[in-house]
This record gives structure tokens, C-alpha cells and sequence, in this order.
């Protein structure tokens, strides 16, 4: 389709792609395709692949999911203005919910494909809308770890990790590129990295970091394991478990929000860090590693959306009483 | 390597669970959905047609491939279980003692005289230098059993001789413990002998009334030299609850909500080509199926030994 002004200036009002210059708003909509719906019928199916982000430009849409042994539960209304699916654009899955229209609604649907070509020359836009993703996702996370009210600030120093820091740049550098997180990295540049990154040796049991702490490090696994868990009415829930290869931490960085999650060695393990003020330099500057990580991120962020999503059918049994 | 399929519940027929499903467990000894490891090294299955105490359990188990196994198709097809475990076997050809293939390797493993039957996801690293170390804690009785050569027999072994009489009628609580004390045990060996690599334990417990599934590894994530694809992967493990499995609207799929649950399926990976009616277990983690009144009832409990 032709972008006519008035659908670019719908795009520009979205979020996810306020930050782009109009040259490169056009170059990320020029391929969405329009869509309309009568009232009841699906705009997309839990479970099918996820292809196209959709973005609501008139009308509204319910989003439904289907637990095991518990039917359709509506779970969101989103309204005009409201995007859905946005994580197609850069990761493959499956719909993880189901939407239908509630009213007469229409928008617009971008492929992934559109967004890929973008990302494969390393465009700004790409960057610019890999950058804003990782935010909404951030939050998307947190509020699905805490469905409640926030945590409250917990007033104390987050835990002291000096005593596991050591400098990263001993690692061997092939195995590293073995880990999902860098593999799209090459050798010299894992090392730049390396040159910025601290390695921490943890042992079992230690503390990363506890839900309601200001956001500080993020971590990637090199070797072990660290679970992300939850205190949920003075019971430790396991929300994921971030094992090698795994990027994680980063979801307050992107939000500036407190930790919704404690972090905690499952195992022996070996970290990467990085503090907050390399974060903010590689957030800031505008070079093909930076761009290579913050798409890392997103992928990992989506990876662990995708699993807070699913872990919240087996908290979901517990509650209707079929699990203790 | 190797899938595992368990059930328990109304009496459902062996063809769905091994043959008929999307993702049937026979499908997955040579495509398996979650991992890229052919299952080839031989089947086996334990069946209960009903939770009464005498019973005797079906148990078939042959090395050859079971998509070529006219008498198992056979059997199938006439059979319905309220238990079932069944097994693929993927065997590591380059560890002692696993890559022997033949019937006493099969899994699920159930010694004569013992009603409790287990089958095993997984792998102990290093299993040859350990497994002498664990023969103090199997009582003889049992140890003069073992027949075959993986970590699996030894590992029922080790979970029967924390039963007092593995012949008494058990509680599923009974077996939980007799599970964890066996997990616990070989991590005092690990400890002792300085074994520190991942090693997954997905077992699959049952008597043919109750039912014990772990999701669990000793040293997730740790690993020799540079890793690979298995070093990342924890052992996945999933169940649906519901009433009635079959093929309903053109999905196979549990029926009914949760709260009239009378049937559980537990398995290595969803059977179904719809995922969503499925539950991830979390990863250390412990279920312990009942089925009381004909109602299922799950505990779940962190494994940190």
C-alpha cells in the first residue's frame, strides 16, 4: 500500500515509532497492509505462528488466552491506538493470545518481514524501534511477574557482588560465541566487550538481586544457572531459570523500574556483568556492537515475556485448586 | 535423549498415547519436537487396566524400532490403561554402558516382586566411576537384580531400597520420599567423587494408582570445555489435566476444566500439535499425582538436593 500522510501520522503517534525522522517512519510502514473487522470476528489465534504486528487504528480488540483446563480467559481490552504482536517483528513464536474484534475495528498490520530487511543493514530505524521495544516489553514483564501493585522500594542496598567480581577479559572468547546471546558477534568484538564487562564467580545460593531493588547490572550466563522467582504470599514461585547463554537484569534498564524479580545462583555459575554505566555508554552510542546487543536484548527479553506468559498457566492450576 | 510418556486416569487405549497423536511418543523415537536426538535404541511400556492392588502390570519391551513392531501395534490397539509409563530410548554412543542396546536397558525398569515401576529422562555424567559408590545404599536383594548397564536401573534400585517393602501397598507421599532420598544420595556420591557436570534426572515413578514425574538436573548449566546445544537445554517436561483425551473438534486434547479433572498426561514433550492446553513444569521441580475419588490432585515441590 501507499503511506498517505494520514496514515504516517498514525504510525507517528504510536509509541513504538515516535522516535523515527519521517524518512524513517516510511521506510519501516511503507509495506502494512490495512485490515477491517466486523464485531466477533479474530484478528489472530493463540498458537498460531506470529507473523505481523498490528497496530489499532479504529474500534477495539479482546485479548483472550486459553488456559489448560480452564477455557478462554479474557485478559486485556486494547482501544484505538493500541499495538499487538509487536514482538513478531523481530522473534518468530507462536500468538499467545487471541484477539478479537469487540466492535467494528480497523488498523493496520506490518509484516516481520518488513522490519527484517531494516535490521539486516543495520538501519537507525531498526535500531530506534529494537530500543523502544525493549522497553514496552520491560514493562509487559514486570507486570506480569507482579501482576499486583509494584513492589515497594525495599529501602535497603541492593546485594554487594565485589567480592565475585573479577575481569572478564580471561574467557575464552570461541566459547562465548558458542552462547545464543553472542552469537551474531564477532571475535574481536566479544573481546571489546569483554574489555568492558566485569566476570563474576558465584557461588551457589548467592543473591543477585531482590525484587523492589533499583535497577542495576544486567548479567549473561556463561556456565550454571540463575533461577528468577517471585514472593507471592510468602511462597517462592519460580518464574524462569536463566541458564547459559541467557541475557537477563536488563528489563529495569530498559524501564527504569525496580527489579520485579529476585535473581539467585541455581547453581554455581559464571556471569557476565554489565554495570549500569557501560549499559548507558552502549545504549548511548550508535555503533554495529551496541546495535548487535540491543538486539540480543530484545530477543532475550521476548524469550523470557514468552515464559513469564507460559508460567502463568501453572500458577493459574494452583489457584483453581488442581495444584498444591 | 529419550521421551517419555505417563497417564494416568480414566481407562485410555495404548494406540492414542504410542500410535494416533500428533507428537505420539512412537513419532518422537524419530521426530521429536523439543530436541534433535533420534530415540532409536528400543521401547518399552508398563500399563495398569485398573488401580486394583492384585493386578498385574502389562510390561513389553523390545529393542527393535517400535513404528516396525507388528506385535506392539497389535497390543495397542486392544489395550486401555488408568496407568500407563512408556519410554523411547535414546541412546549416547559415546558414554560407557549407555550405548549398549538390548532388552535390559529398556526402560520402564520393575524388578520382580515390586510393584513400583520407573523410567528415566536423562543422563548421570560419569556414571562408571560413581555407580560402585551407590551399591552400600541399594539393598542386595535388589542390587542382584540388575540386569542391564545405565544409570536408570541403578537409579530404581536406589529409589526401591529407601521403601520399607517395596511390596506394601505405598502412598504417593512413600514414593516421593523414597525419590528424593534416592536424589540425595547420588548427590553425596557426585559431591564426594567431584562430579560437577549437568547431569538431568527426569524420572517417572508410579505403582499404577499414583504418580511421581521430576524436572530435575544436578549441575545444570555446568559443562567440560566449550558447550554445546545439550549443555543449554534443562530436560523439558509437560502435563494437561482434563477428562477424556482424544481427538475432539479435530484436535487431540483434554476435555472439561480443571476443577473436573479426572486424567493427567505427563510427558517429555506435548503430544499435541496445540501446545496451549499444555503446562511447562518448572525446571527442580517435583509432581506428585493422586487420583482419589477419580479426581486428580497435583503437589508440586522444589528439588534442592
Amino acid at each position: 500500500m501507499i503511506v498517505t500522510i494520514d496514515t504516517a501520522g498514525f504510525f507517528a503517534r504510536l509509541p513504538l515509532f515516535a522516535s523515527l525522522s519521517a524518512e524513517e517512519l516510511k521506510e519501516m510502514t511503507w509495506t502494512a497492509r490495512p485490515f477491517e473487522l466486523a464485531a466477533g470476528e479474530t484478528l489472530c489465534r493463540q498458537g498460531e505462528p506470529a507473523e505481523e504486528m498490528f497496530a489499532i487504528r479504529e474500534g477495539s480488540v479482546q485479548l483472550s488466552i486459553e488456559i489448560a483446563g480452564s477455557g478462554e480467559t479474557p485478559i486485556a481490552t486494547l482501544q484505538s491506538g493500541s499495538i499487538l504482536g509487536e514482538t513478531a517483528l523481530v522473534s518468530l513464536g507462536q500468538r499467545t493470545a487471541t484477539a478479537r474484534a469487540l466492535e467494528p475495528t480497523s488498523g493496520y498490520a506490518l509484516h516481520r518481514k518488513a522490519f527484517e530487511v531494516l535490521h539486516a543493514a543495520y538501519r537507525p530505524s531498526a535500531a530506534k524501534v529494537l530500543r523502544e521495544l525493549a522497553g514496552l516489553i520491560s514493562v509487559r514483564i514486570a507486570s506480569t511477574n507482579q501482576p499486583g501493585p509494584s513492589v515497594a522500594p525495599r529501602g535497603e542496598p541492593a546485594p554487594d557482588l565485589a567480592p565475585f567480581r573479577h575481569p572478564a577479559t580471561d574467557l575464552d572468547i570461541e566459547n562465548l560465541r558458542r552462547l545464543p546471546v553472542l552469537a551474531d558477534f564477532h571475535s574481536d568484538e566479544i573481546a571489546s566487550l569483554l574489555a568492558e564487562f566485569n566476570k563474576l564467580l558465584v557461588p551457589k545460593g548467592t543473591v543477585l538481586f531482590r525484587e523492589g531493588d533499583p535497577p542495576g547490572s544486567s548479567f549473561i550466563t556463561v556456565r550454571g544457572a540463575v533461577e528468577l522467582c517471585s514472593d507471592r504470599d510468602g511462597r517462592r514461585e519460580k518464574l524462569a531459570l536463566q541458564g547459559p547463554g541467557s541475557l537477563f537484569g536488563e528489563a529495569g534498564l530498559f524501564s527504569n523500574r525496580d527489579r520485579s524479580a529476585k535473581g539467585w545462583a541455581r547453581e554455581n555459575s559464571i556471569l557476565l556483568e554489565i554495570d549500569r554505566p557501560t549499559f548507558d555508554r552502549l545504549f548511548d552510542s550508535h555503533s554495529i556492537v551496541a546495535f548487535k546487543f540491543f538486539d540480543a536484548a530484545v530477543r532475550g527479553l521476548i524469550d523470557l515475556m514468552r515464559r513469564a506468559v507460559a508460567r502463568q498457566a501453572w500458577f493459574e492450576t494452583e489457584r483453581r485448586g488442581l495444584r498444591s | 535423549m529419550c521421551r517419555v510418556v505417563s497417564y494416568l486416569g480414566t481407562p485410555l487405549s495404548l494406540n492414542t498415547l504410542l500410535y494416533e497423536s500428533d507428537s505420539s511418543l512412537v513419532r518422537q523415537a524419530y521426530d521429536p519436537s523439543i530436541m534433535a536426538v533420534l530415540n532409536l535404541a528400543g521401547f518399552g511400556v508398563a500399563a495398569w487396566r485398573s488401580a486394583e492392588e492384585n493386578e498385574e502390570a502389562l510390561l513389553y519391551k523390545d529393542p527393535g524400532l517400535p513404528m516396525f513392531d507388528r506385535n506392539l501395534m497389535s497390543l495397542a490397539r486392544t489395550y486401555d490403561g488408568s496407568c500407563i509409563v512408556a519410554h523411547v530410548r535414546g541412546a549416547n554412543y559415546f558414554e560407557a554402558g549407555s550405548a549398549d542396546v538390548g532388552r535390559s536397558n529398556l526402560h520402564p525398569f520393575r524388578f520382580s516382586g515390586s510393584r513400583l515401576t520407573l523410567a528415566h529422562n536423562g543422563g548421570l555424567h560419569r556414571f562408571a566411576e560413581m555407580k560402585y559408590d551407590l551399591l552400600p545404599f541399594i539393598r542386595p536383594e535388589l542390587a542382584s537384580k540388575i540386569e542391564g548397564t545405565t544409570d536408570s536401573e541403578w537409579i530404581y534400585a536406589l529409589v526401591l531400597s529407601q521403601i520399607d517393602g517395596p511390596d506394601h501397598d505405598l502412598a504417593p507421599e512413600e514414593i516421593r520420599d523414597a525419590v528424593f532420598g534416592a536424589l540425595r544420595i547420588i548427590r553425596d556420591v557426585r559431591t564426594r567423587r567431584g562430579i560437577d557436570l549437568a547431569s538431568g534426572v527426569n524420572l517417572f515413578v508410579t505403582d499404577g494408582r499414583s504418580l511421581i514425574a521430576t524436572r530435575f538436573a544436578y549441575d545444570f548449566g555446568c559443562y567440560e570445555g566449550r558447550i554445546s546445544e545439550s549443555n543449554r537445554m534443562f530436560q523439558s517436561l509437560w502435563y494437561t489435566t482434563g477428562r477424556d483425551y482424544g481427538l475432539h473438534y479435530g484436535e487431540w486434547q483434554m476435555t472439561g476444566a480443571v476443577e473436573d479433572a479426572d486424567s493427567i498426561l505427563i510427558a517429555s514433550e506435548p503430544l499435541t500439535r496445540d501446545v496451549s492446553k499444555w503446562i511447562e513444569v518448572p525446571e527442580y521441580t517435583l509432581l506428585t499425582v493422586n487420583r482419589d475419588g477419580g479426581r486428580i490432585s497435583i503437589q508440586a515441590t522444589d528439588v534442592d538436593v
